[in-house]
């Protein structure tokens, strides 16, 4: 393990030392970084399944409004300070609190992770190219891959996008950069276009009456369960846990100048997280309410709605594998960027192949975020709460432990506990974040007794 | 200059977009001849964007 964490160590190197001043970006970088991240092939699938699920009008907009708020107060409050005072990755901060052991640990999972959610993204452009070609594509309940035709087109499309990958990251970062405002501006034409097949009126006057008992009318379609205000609110809080509260995302704003750059998340939340998942949910009711991403897109806007689909698809995926071949780089001595991208890629590609992931995408990100999240909060409690409670920080660091066991303990049991809670899925996190800084502060206290 | 000027047209493509779905949906364009026309516009703000990006990091 020593070994692997040294590793992990030097492909880290560079991101070893805070930021320093010359470095740091200004607001409007933050606000376009956010605004591209957030309108991405998911938001096609997101929006779409809260009208499968049956949410009314007003819980939605109401609980998107909420939720999306709550999600920019995290990065404010709890991302965005901790990352301008330390200036360093959570990767770093985790390593002094946690050990390199456990550091190693939580970027596997983190690796498996960003594999599984990119396979979702080429489930999503497999799709548009699918209702081209006319491949049949998974229904909503299917979790197996319903034909070969299927398995063949997701492969080819996740083999195609880990060459592109491996030829070069950064070409297709630069790419993505010009495809982000036209993916946005596809969602909302996409919308607009299939207003009028929906029956509203050129004049708008019955375009509440269309919303309210055509696209989100309450109910919900076979094999889903009904969802209400408080699903959607906590959805729209959690969708991004593992970088608010997990703090995944103070590899981002320890470039801040301010932690109120914090509520410059509020432009990629508005936008692709309010304004895109609306697009996406008037898209799927005007085709019937069948979960078809590259359908939806195709009935709208013809060949460029298609392309718009694949395209958020591919340069959502692209970062993604690059973050997750990151990761699992620590765990293959010797191996060139380009083999450990293209092994994130043959894995990607396989889990793609399974609808399961896709159409259990709200699911899955639920699951994500709270596997996640106790290390946020354990990383908040030593940051904020230990001094407060005159506890020694950075227990791993100045003992030089390979791992912290209490962190550890920290992270499982409240998971234990919150998956045996009898609540909905969605609302498991909060009181989870809860325990863990109990579990966390009892544990340090305990240990603090004993030595 | 001339970055603004070629980013200017490549949002007059973005924005023309959208008024092609805005005519879709008034009726005012049929949706087949409204589809090609959004591919064209398409086409113009990806071809302005890219030019935008190389003169960029000339």
């Amino acid at each position: 393990m020593n070994s692997v964490a040294s590793r992990m160590d030097k492909l880290y190197e560079f991101d070893r030392e805070p930021v320093s001043s010359d470095k740091l970006q200004t607001g409007a970088r933050f606000a376009g970084l956010f605004a591209g991240e957030h309108v991405a092939a998911t938001e096609f699938v997101i929006g779409a399944f809260f009208v499968l699920h049956g949410v009314t009008f007003s819980d939605l907009i109401f609980g998107l409004l909420a939720g999306n708020m709550l999600a920019v107060l995290s990065w404010a409050f709890i991302c965005a300070p901790i990352a301008v005072k330390t200036r360093l990755t959570l990767y770093w901060f985790l390593r002094k609190i946690a050990g390199p052991g456990l550091n190693v640990v939580y970027n596997f999972i983190n690796a498996v992770f960003y594999c599984i959610l990119a396979g979702a993204m080429i489930a999503v452009s497999a799709t548009a190219v699918g209702v081209i070609f006319g491949v049949p594509i998974p229904v909503a309940t299917d979790i197996l891959p319903p034909s070969l035709a299927w398995v063949g087109l997701t492969a080819v499309i996740g083999l195609l996008f880990t060459v592109l990958a491996v030829l070069g990251f950064e070409k297709l970062s630069r790419f993505a950069q010009i495809c982000s405002p036209w993916i946005f501006v596809v969602f909302i034409a996409g919308a607009v276009v299939m207003l009028s097949r929906l029956g509203v009126r050129a004049d708008l006057g019955n375009l509440m009456e269309v919303a309210q008992q055509k696209i989100w009318n309450g109910i919900a379609a076979a094999g889903q369960d009904k969802f209400g205000f408080f699903h959607i609110l906590s959805f729209a809080w959690f969708c991004n846990l593992a970088m608010h509260i997990g703090l995944s995302d103070m590899a981002i704003f320890r470039y801040a100048r301010r932690w109120t750059y914090g509520f410059y998340s509020a432009f990629g939340m508005y936008l692709g997280h309010f304004v895109a998942w609306i697009c996406s949910g008037v898209m799927v009711a005007a085709i019937g309410r069948d979960m078809h991403p590259g359908l939806m897109a195709f009935e709208a806007l013809g060949i460029a709605g298609a392309v718009g689909v694949f395209i958020a698809g591919w340069t959502t995926a692209n970062p993604t594998l690059y973050r997750a071949g990151l990761a699992l780089q620590t765990l293959t001595p010797n191996w060139p960027r380009w083999k450990i991208t293209a092994a994130a890629g043959l894995l990607t590609t396989i889990l793609s192949c399974f609808p399961l992931f896709f159409m259990k995408l709200l699911d899955y990100v639920a699951i994500y975020g709270l596997v996640l999240m106790p290390i946020g909060a354990v990383v908040l409690t030593e940051y904020w709460i230990f001094p407060r409670l005159k506890m020694k920080q950075y227990r791993a660091e100045k003992h030089s432990l390979l791992w912290n066991w209490r962190v550890l303990a920290a992270w499982i049991l409240p998971l234990v506990c919150v998956f045996m809670l009898p609540v909905h899925l969605y609302f498991k996190w909060l009181p989870g974040y809860l325990i863990t800084v109990i579990v966390y502060v009892g544990l340090q206290f305990v240990g603090r007794r004993e030595s | 200059m001339k970055r603004l000027i070629v980013l200017f047209a490549g949002v007059l493509c973005l924005a023309a977009c959208l008024l092609v779905a805005v005519m879709i949906f008034r009726g005012d364009l049929s949706m087949g001849s409204g589809k090609f026309l959004f591919l064209l516009t398409s086409a113009g703000w990806f071809v302005f964007a890219s030019t935008q990006l190389m003169l960029k990091n000339k």
